[in-house]
């Protein structure tokens, strides 16, 4: 209990990483970005563990660098879905951290979140292409989003 | 029940001004997203995002009472 009071807000992190993904009021900044979706999804925020999966499956995480400046690639990839748009500027891919935070994400329903998952599923990224698996994670997208 | 954001935003505020993290938040939100008749505004946004992303020390600490009823 008294451990989440002294941590900061994860929602209020989330969306701080938005506007420096964004570049909204703020300098873009893919790299404080990722530091803010980091710190909200350490706390387990919905937003947060999607952007996060978002920049590793678009290539937008940054790279971690040791010691020198990381270089960015800047390759832009947006993903739309249901009026939905994220996009994401950057570096390395990582599927595997991708798929964890996709999974995480998609935990609590997020729709975006299923999507993508059905994605990595039904094209094989990241894991064994399995469309019986993408067709269930499409079935629970959508009936989530009747539900909702 | 039919979506007030005047409603919820009047509520937020209220909860915000007792140092709601979690209020000040989805302020920032509905400015981010511009939602209703909110004017969207990046700028407010980012005040609301900081004030409770960083809210930490004092902030956090006074809202006890209001953080536990939500818990």
């Amino acid at each position: 209990m008294l451990s989440f009071l002294l941590q900061d807000n994860p929602i209020g992190q989330a969306g701080l990483g938005m506007l420096y993904l964004k570049g909204h009021a703020v300098e873009k900044d893919i790299n404080t970005a990722f530091k803010y979706f980091t710190k909200s999804a350490e706390q387990n925020w919905v937003d947060g563990l999607l952007h996060l999966g978002i920049m590793y499956y678009s290539t937008s995480a940054p790279r971690l660098s040791s010691g020198g400046g990381s270089v960015l690639l800047y390759n832009c990839l947006a993903v739309s879905f249901s009026g939905l748009v994220s996009e994401g500027i950057g570096t390395r891919r990582n599927y595997k951290s991708a798929l964890k935070y996709f999974n995480l994400a998609s935990q609590s329903g997020n729709m975006l979140a299923l999507y993508n998952l059905a994605q990595m599923h039904s094209s094989g990224a990241g894991v064994m292409r399995a469309c019986h698996t993408a067709v269930e994670v499409s079935i629970r997208r959508l009936t989530c989003h009747q539900a909702g | 029940m039919p979506i007030d954001y005047k409603e919820a935003l009047h509520y937020f505020r209220l909860a915000a001004e007792s140092g709601n993290a979690n209020a000040e938040a989805f302020i920032g939100r509905m400015y981010a997203e511009g939602v209703g008749d909110l004017k969207q505004d990046y700028t407010v946004a980012r005040e609301y995002f900081a004030r409770a992303a960083e809210q930490v020390g004092g902030g956090a600490m006074s809202s006890i009472s209001s953080r536990d009823s939500l818990t």
